[in-house]
């Protein structure tokens, strides 16, 4: 196994397409990082396959942010090291036990069921909204979304732009040791070991959107971040992986080759 | 300046502004302004070209264009003028989009 990198930071997105949070020492399922996309807004509005209430329909939505009431409880599977000890699949807990608080821009903390929560969302949708929750994340394609330091570098550099890493709302920010930007994209259909157990496999490449024109503190939008992207890197911006061995992460993780 | 209602068979050409040059481009009937402005040999950024992702955006300085749909772009960017290049079909003979806005 070749070493090419380190973890740096790890986010989950506790509401698709809110604001995210950066978290230490979290289990990595099948299914993504847990916690990760456990709820989503939907809008009868939308495209029945993408039915999803998203920031590029409200930009605003980047702002508002999310916190599990019982934090611990959301990073690990209760019994995460007896089943894995066993090569089981570690259940998650109960759904109450992601019960999540979200504070509006506005500064009001609601619970995320608390009917006011939808309430204040109403006028910037055309269809009817309702809460998801799903234990399988509500993820856009792939379980894992990787995004590395030198690709941020690189986009800098080459539009002048002073980019924020959380406008491409990736899983995994790493830092490779000896790589140039979108090296990521030589990693697809290979496999990686972060960690002491965790195996993800490079799936394919991200196409992004408009998501990526939101400035993530003030919800002002360009899109010349997203011209560019399209034009020099034929849309594409970091990796899609799947988990073929979950396992835990935190930031400092080594990062592996395997084959 | 106000633009002028038109059929269909009217409307022959656009301006577009991009990379800071203006161009005339041909319209061809029924197509929208993207494929017109990829047939006319220029490179505006584009992606999906189904509505959705938001690339093709650009700013519309003249004239008035419907889109086929859109399911990326607010209310928010519609007020200000953005619309969707792979989804507009021009309604007026005055139509100018600029690809840098």
């Amino acid at each position: 196994m070749t070493n090419i990198g380190k973890l740096e930071s790890i986010w989950r997105y506790p509401v698709k397409s809110m604001r995210g949070e950066a978290v230490d020492d979290v289990f990595v399922a099948y299914t993504g990082v847990m916690g990760d996309r456990l709820y989503a807004i939907s809008s009868s509005g939308a495209p029945p396959e993408f039915p999803w209430h998203t920031n590029r329909e409200h930009e605003e939505f980047v702002l508002f942010s999310a916190s599990y009431k019982n934090h611990e409880t959301t990073l690990k599977p209760p019994a995460m090291e007896a089943a894995l000890k066993e090569a089981l699949n570690p259940p998650y807990p109960l759904a109450d036990a992601f019960a999540l608080e979200i504070k509006t821009p506005d500064g009001v903390t609601l619970d995320v069921d608390d009917p006011a929560f939808l309430a204040s969302l109403r006028d910037k949708s055309e269809g009817e909204l309702t809460l998801h929750f799903t234990q399988k994340n509500a993820v856009d394609c792939r379980p894992l979304s990787l995004f590395s330091h030198q690709t941020l570098a690189q986009l800098e550099q080459e539009t002048g732009l002073d980019l924020d890493k959380r406008r491409f709302r990736a899983n995994f920010y790493v830092d490779w040791s000896e790589a140039d930007g979108f090296y990521e994209n030589e990693l697809v259909n290979r496999r990686l070991k972060i960690g002491d157990r965790l195996e993800i496999m490079v799936r394919e490449l991200d196409p992004r959107c408009k998501s990526i024109t939101i400035d993530p503190d003030t919800a002002e939008t360009h899109p010349r971040l997203l011209r560019h992207i399209a034009r020099k890197h034929e849309g594409f911006a970091g990796v899609y992986a799947a988990v073929l061995t979950e396992g835990t992460v935190k930031p400092g993780d080594e990062i592996y080759l395997v084959d | 300046m106000k633009s002028e209602p038109a059929s269909v068979d009217d409307i022959t050409n656009f301006r577009v502004t991009l990379d800071g040059t203006e161009h005339e481009v041909p319209y061809k009937q029924g197509e929208v302004l993207l494929d017109c402005m990829l047939d006319a040999g220029l490179d505006p950024a584009f992606q999906c070209q189904d509505g959705h992702c938001g690339t093709c955006m650009v700013g519309l300085e003249m004239g008035e264009v419907t889109m086929r749909k859109n399911n990326v772009l607010s209310q928010r960017d519609l007020d200000l003028g953005y619309v969707l290049a792979c989804q507009s079909i021009p309604l007026t003979n005055d139509v100018w989009v600029d690809c840098d806005s």
